[in-house]
């Protein structure tokens, strides 16, 4: 389901909240590089390039304020990953968190994965709402009491104190990676992850930090004939042997850990035929996959290219079933784009709850959704002008030649520095967290 | 903000902002990218593929002109007054549609004989000046022992058979391999060495084997399962001998690290490689333009 311009069944697309800071000057380590729902939609995590992770949680909906859903309030904030230096190969490691993945949840605190470039750390965010009162061995001020002059005995108290949520790691999954981390994927099987970099695929188990599986290596054996890097991978939503990996030429391996220890050879391979006549000097650039998604229900993946959007049924490897076109207008723009380096940035991807529609981010703020059953598509903007409480988002149109209609925005005017390549839709509503440079949107639906 | 205008696609800029985007890559924070690398050097090969292309087409019309020219001068010498026009009309059809080679071919004419074929002469002087530039730009090609000069075992470090007006993009540049730790200087046209990237049965023991000259992702991503004694150090000198010498990156200082570039990557560049071989030793040959024009229509300039 996603916004239409007019009445009937379809909804609109409403402001909710946006978190960060206001200020023209954006501070590099604040720019939000991942985020992420969790599996029941109450928290929502954010990384970003200074190595911090903000998790917010959503309010208990109350019954006085029926004409919106509960609002995102900011949790715990803590810092995952520092920046590092591998003095072996004279390498700075950036602290920028590159992907954030929940554990689902099976007791009162949560679990989640954050990856920087080479280290992932397992992190536990627990409640506290009570301190132990009258310890025996030391006084209010925690000093420890002299032994012999303790007379009597008694047993410490349980008393209520200001909610504290802390965040400790309790793994840290460490050396296993010469080149950078792209993506972490937890296995249906919760007891598994893998982790994926520029040219080999580990898998893990969450209790053991000291060695990980290798299932996938595509080095070759002399570096000058590299031609290919991984650039996504995904374990299957529940299918726990299954995986898939898309590489930097626009393809897809499906691989099942049943057929061999090591999946070089994959089970599937997904490829579109490149169209000869759209060749350019840029034409590997954009069919590299930046992402790739499942669906919930498992039987589709999604893939982002530079330039479009595409589904994949998964027993259909010739081609997409699918494919979206998320600003063609850049296609003859391509050259600028390389020099100015936009060419190389990386959209991500996501499904909504029930696997009907599809977002994806854009330029000057914009981000795209796509219905699937109606096929229909619409633009919005994530952007403090409309950030009214509730209001609803007018859908933005690119003019890509001719006389500029009123309120479409020309291809020559799009602000290439605003970029939104990070969006999530909550597992269950319509409520979606797209990441503009250093600000967070929360829009959602509007409830009549 | 992108410009208003479309930046004009140049196969020569694209190749010198590929090459400035990988060496501005070696002092960004968090090591070399190499997923963006890889998709630089890409265009990179496309680029030179494009460029290459463009410079064959251009060595393939100088080459008719002058086949014919002789040609011409031949007959001259032996009937000045009949056999002219034949030339005239064979210069006509080797000029093709540019007007410059026409002027080209006009100014090759005995200056008795211009006056018939009016339409394809301009003055001498500016015909001379673009005769004498493109020569310069283009290597000696018809020379086979030229191509034997160079391979891709062993660059001749001292033993490059140049035509003098190559000398002037000669250029220095010292490259140290990062897995074999051997150190090579190159001191090379662009050309040529692009041509020669990868011909092995040339370089028959004629030259001095110069060492070994492999450029490749080994050097952007050193591991220490490969390269065990890895010490800072020796990347710091790599860092102050190969590209401090290509600064400022000028066209002919681009084109020695195409080459060197160009040198590895074969995985990249196989395609490139097959084209280079059947060039060899059949420069003009109806095959390399038969290929030289599949080669031209593959790669649709953008």
């Amino acid at each position: 389901m996603m916004a239409g311009a007019g009445g009937g069944n379809d909804f609109q697309w409403c402001f909710s909240q946006v978190k960060g800071a206001v200020d023209e000057d954006v501070a590099e380590a604040d720019i939000i590089s991942t985020v992420e729902f969790n599996y029941s939609g109450e928290l929502l995590a954010t990384g970003d390039k200074g190595g911090r992770v903000v998790i917010f949680q959503r309010e208990q909906e109350s019954k006085n304020r029926l004409l919106s859903r509960g609002e995102y309030n900011v949790y715990s904030t803590f810092q995952s990953h520092e920046p590092e230096f591998d003095y072996l190969k004279s390498l700075e490691i950036e602290e920028k968190i590159n992907k954030i993945r929940w554990l689902p949840q099976q007791n009162a605190a949560h679990f989640l994965l954050s990856a920087n470039d080479k280290t992932i750390k397992l992190w536990k965010i627990s409640e506290r709402d009570k301190r132990a009162d009258g310890y025996n061995l030391k006084d209010e001020d925690g000093r420890l009491r002299d032994p012999f002059r303790i007379t009597t005995l008694r047993v410490p108290v349980l008393m209520p104190m200001d909610l504290m949520v802390e965040a400790s790691p309790r793994r840290i999954f460490a050396n296993a990676h010469t080149y950078h981390i792209n993506s972490i994927s937890v296995n249906s099987d919760y007891e598994t992850y893998l982790s994926a970099d520029d040219l080999r695929i580990n898998l893990w188990h969450l209790e053991i930090t000291d060695r990980s599986f290798n299932i996938v290596d595509i080095k070759p054996a002399n570096m000058e004939e590299l031609t290919e890097v991984i650039t996504a991978a995904e374990c299957h939503p529940h299918q726990c042997n299954v995986f898939v990996y898309s590489s930097s030429k626009g393809t897809i391996r499906l691989c099942d850990m049943r057929a061999a220890a090591l999946c070089d050879r994959h089970s599937k391979f997904f490829e579109e035929p490149e169209d000869p006549s759209s060749r350019s000097f840029f034409s590997e650039i954009i069919s590299s996959i930046s992402d790739v998604k499942f669906s919930h229900s498992g039987r589709y993946m999604m893939t982002r290219d530079y330039l479009s959007v595409k589904v994949w049924d998964l027993n259909m490897e010739n081609r997409p079933v699918e494919t979206y076109q998320v600003h063609e207008y850049l296609r003859s723009k391509l050259c600028s784009l390389y020099e100015n380096d936009c060419i190389f940035d990386k959209f991500e991807c996501c499904w909504n709850g029930s696997d009907s529609a599809i977002m994806t981010g854009s330029y000057n703020n914009f981000f795209r959704m796509f219905d699937r059953n109606t096929r229909r598509d619409i633009t919005l903007e994530a952007s403090r002008e409309n950030s009214k409480p509730r209001a609803i988002l007018k859908p933005r149109k690119v003019c890509t030649g001719g006389k500029r209609k009123k309120d479409e925005i020309s291809v020559d005017s799009l602000d290439f520095n605003k970029k939104i390549l990070h969006t999530a839709w909550h597992p269950k509503e319509n409520v979606i967290a797209v990441a503009a440079t250093n600000n967070l949107y929360i829009f959602q639906d509007k409830m009549n | 903000m992108i410009n208003t205008m479309e930046c004009a696609v140049d196969a020569q800029s694209l190749i010198s902002i590929s090459l400035r985007k990988i060496h501005n890559s070696r002092t960004q924070r968090g090591g070399i990218k190499l997923h963006k690398n890889l998709l630089v050097s890409y265009v990179l090969r496309n680029a030179r593929q494009v460029y290459m292309n463009e410079k064959y087409a251009e060595i393939y019309r100088m080459q008719q002109y002058e086949e014919v020219m002789t040609v011409c001068n031949e007959i001259q010498e032996l009937n000045p007054l009949e056999l002219a026009e034949d030339c005239e009309e064979q210069t006509g059809d080797c000029c093709g549609s540019a007007s410059e080679s026409a002027s080209l071919c006009g100014a090759l004419l005995p200056v008795s004989h211009q006056a018939p074929s009016a339409q394809h002469i301009q003055p001498s002087g500016a015909c001379s000046v673009p005769l004498a530039l493109q020569s310069e730009e283009v290597c000696k090609a018809p020379d086979p022992s030229f191509y034997r000069s160079c391979c891709a075992e062993a660059y001749p470090v001292s033993n490059c058979d140049f035509s003098p007006v190559n000398s002037m993009h000669c250029n220095k540049t010292t490259v140290l391999d990062l897995d074999t730790h051997v150190v090579t200087t190159v001191e090379n046209g662009y050309l040529h060495q692009d041509c020669c990237a990868s011909l092995q049965q040339c370089c028959q023991g004629a030259q001095s084997p110069a060492k070994k000259r492999k450029l490749d992702f080994g050097y952007y991503v050193s591991e220490i399962e490969e390269v065990p004694d890895f010490t800072p150090c020796k990347r710091a000198k790599f860092e102050d001998s190969s590209y401090a010498s290509t600064e400022p990156l000028d066209t002919s200082n681009i084109s020695n690290l195409i080459s060197i570039f160009g040198s590895g990557f074969s995985g990249l560049v196989s395609r490139q490689a097959d084209f280079e071989q059947a060039l060899n030793g059949q420069f003009c040959s109806k095959q390399a333009l038969a290929s030289l024009g599949a080669w031209t229509r593959a790669i649709v300039a953008f």
